[in-house]
């Protein structure tokens, strides 16, 4: 996918730095000419966002995991729970480099990635050969019970 | 919710557990050394008996075999079968002169009863000696007159009566005393080992209640407090690493935003992105100052000295003056404190500053009365500072763990590391104290008491 693309795209951006949301908006709304960014300050946020939403649902999630009141794992815990298998791609952007927050969050099979903040051009770049795969493979399934 | 428990503070734990093994295995090792003691002594006596009993027994088998042999001298048919059982008499008696002899020194020894001395005392070395004297009477009429003389008959007689009536039963009863001695003396032996067996478990219950009990309950103690702390510098070491580099990654994408912005001939654009650069560095200075803050008051201790708390407020709220919103809260102060207070100055600055720029960074901003209210006593030495609000309050799924580490509770309010109430209860425990906090029906309370150093 490149910036000439024209397909629709939803995304939720559940970040609680707002520089951070600042930066995602900056580069994802590069990524179609039509993309809706929606962002969440955390994973309770993110949470009630979706539930109330009636219109399309996000293709893509990019999840932090760091955030105050539930972070990106519980997120991810929870929503499971009350989605079961029906749940959009999930890519983390986050702080954090540590074995086992990636672990954890890799544990689940709609969680496609990992990137490192900050947010950059060749992020943006993946994400749109993510989404593309995703349209591909559009039934997630989920690896951990 | 409230900090009140304290960290447990240890006086040099090793020597503490060498102490009490030392003072534990001192009285384990004073009740085996009294049961050997009573052991050894009680062996010794048994053998001392036990020697006596056996002369005694001698002594009486002697006096039967000697009476006995004075008849076979008398009724012998030849007189070299007299001579023969002379012979044998004569060995006897020899024997039993010796034994006598050794009887007599022993008399008086401190390990012969009073029944038994009494016995000696009361005859029985007379009779001793009477029959010896006897023997060797009979000995010399034999010699003289030979064993058909009637004198020597008369002797024999003489000799196997005494020897049956007197001293048989003198010297049975010696073997009885002692018998009786000995087992009074295993008896006692078993009180006495029965007694030390208590005693040692006493000691043992003793020792285990108020040595290894309190011991173990102190390792214990030691061993959560190090799982604690263990599991905080964890924690701290995972939250140090996001939280500073947090800021330093969002201002990387910040500055290649401001290039694209500027690319795109957008310079107040850029401006902007700049300025959020600037806030992010300072917001990664204020994390830096709170971690050494931390990491400082965690092995400095500071010295006590008066502090004017009323001063302390002022300067503290004058600091604060330039936070979004200040301007628009009212403060009322109530210090009712007619002297300094004598404490560590710089760790209730820092809570001071912590909880004063808390309530105004979260200060409802939808409230038309935005207030702060300041209430300092004291009493019997223990000073009460409490600092209450109407702002925003904390969300009651996190007051559980209001004063832990890296803990924000405002998803769209991003001011602090989230380091500052931690810091709070780790000063107020710095100052022997504890903080309380108490949510309120609009806002939050928080009460630091204190005691006033010495």
């Amino acid at each position: 996918m490149s910036d000439t693309t024209e397909t629709s795209l939803v995304l939720l951006v559940v970040e609680d730095e707002e520089n951070d949301q600042l930066l995602a908006r900056h580069y994802l709304r590069r990524m179609a000419s039509d993309v809706e960014v929606l962002c969440a300050f955390d994973g309770l946020e993110a949470i009630e966002l979706l539930r109330d939403r009636t219109g399309r649902m996000p293709d893509m999630i990019l999840l932090d995991i760091n955030m105050p009141r539930m972070n990106g794992h519980d997120f991810l815990e929870a929503w499971f729970v009350e989605q079961g298998a029906e749940v959009p791609i999930v890519v983390m952007l986050t702080s954090s480099d540590q074995h086992e927050d990636k672990r954890r969050a890799l544990e689940y099979a709609n969680v496609v990635d990992y990137f490192l903040k900050p947010i950059t051009k060749e992020t943006v770049t993946r994400l749109g050969q993510i989404l593309d795969v995703g349209e591909e493979d559009s039934t997630p399934t989920r690896r951990r019970a | 919710m409230t900090s009140t428990e304290r960290e447990p503070r240890f006086l040099n734990p090793k020597r503490m557990i060498a102490l009490r093994c030392t003072v534990a295995l001192a009285l384990v090792a004073s009740s085996m050394l009294l049961s050997y003691a009573m052991l050894r002594h009680n062996l010794f006596a048994s053998v001392d008996s036990a020697y006596i009993i056996n002369i005694s027994g001698m002594q009486r088998m002697l006096s039967q075999r000697t009476g006995l042999m004075a008849r076979e001298v008398v009724g012998s048919r030849t007189p070299a079968e007299a001579k023969l059982y002379a012979g044998k008499l004569e060995d006897a008696l020899e024997r039993m002169r010796t034994n006598h002899a050794e009887l007599l020194e022993e008399t008086g020894a401190p390990y012969m009863s009073e029944p038994v001395q009494a016995l000696y005392d009361d005859g029985l070395t007379t009779a001793m000696d009477d029959f010896i004297v006897r023997s060797d009477a009979f000995l010399d009429a034999y010699r003289e007159a030979g064993h058909e003389a009637p004198r020597t008959r008369a002797l024999m007689l003489s000799l196997v009566a005494v020897a049956r009536n007197g001293l048989l039963d003198r010297l049975d009863e010696v073997v009885r005393a002692y018998q009786r001695d000995a087992e009074e003396g295993v008896a006692s032996y078993l009180r006495l080992e029965t007694l030390c067996l208590l005693i040692g478990l006493a000691l043992l219950v003793l020792v285990g209640l108020t040595i290894f009990r309190p011991m173990a309950r102190s390792i214990d103690r030691h061993s959560r407090s190090l799982e604690v702390a263990n599991e905080e510098l964890r924690e701290f070491s995972y939250r140090i690493s996001h939280d500073l580099r947090a800021p330093i990654a969002s201002s990387l994408g910040l500055v290649a935003m401001a290039e694209d912005t500027l690319s795109d001939g957008d310079t107040r654009g850029a401006s902007e992105v700049i300025a959020r650069i600037g806030a992010s560095m300072g917001k990664l200075d204020g994390l830096i100052e709170e971690v050494i803050d931390v990491t400082r008051n965690k092995h400095v201790d500071q010295p006590s000295e008066p502090v004017d708390i009323d001063t302390l407020l002022t300067e503290t709220l004058a600091k604060l003056a330039n936070l979004p919103g200040f301007e628009t809260i009212r403060i009322q102060k109530d210090v009712q404190l007619e002297s300094t207070v004598t404490t560590k100055r710089l760790f209730l600055q820092q809570i001071l500053d912590n909880l004063l720029s808390n309530a105004v960074k979260y200060a409802d901003p939808d409230a038309s009365d935005r207030r702060i209210e300041i209430h300092a006593s004291r009493r019997d030495g223990q000073c009460e500072l409490t600092i209450s609000d109407n702002g925003i309050g904390v969300p009651e799924s996190a007051r559980e763990e209001i004063f832990g580490m890296f803990k924000r509770f405002h998803p769209r309010i991003s001011f602090g590391s989230g380091l500052g109430l931690y810091l709070v209860r780790q000063n107020a425990i710095a100052l022997g104290g504890d903080i309380d906090y108490r949510p309120l029906e609009q806002g939050s309370s928080f009460s630091l008491n204190f005691p006033e150093a010495a």
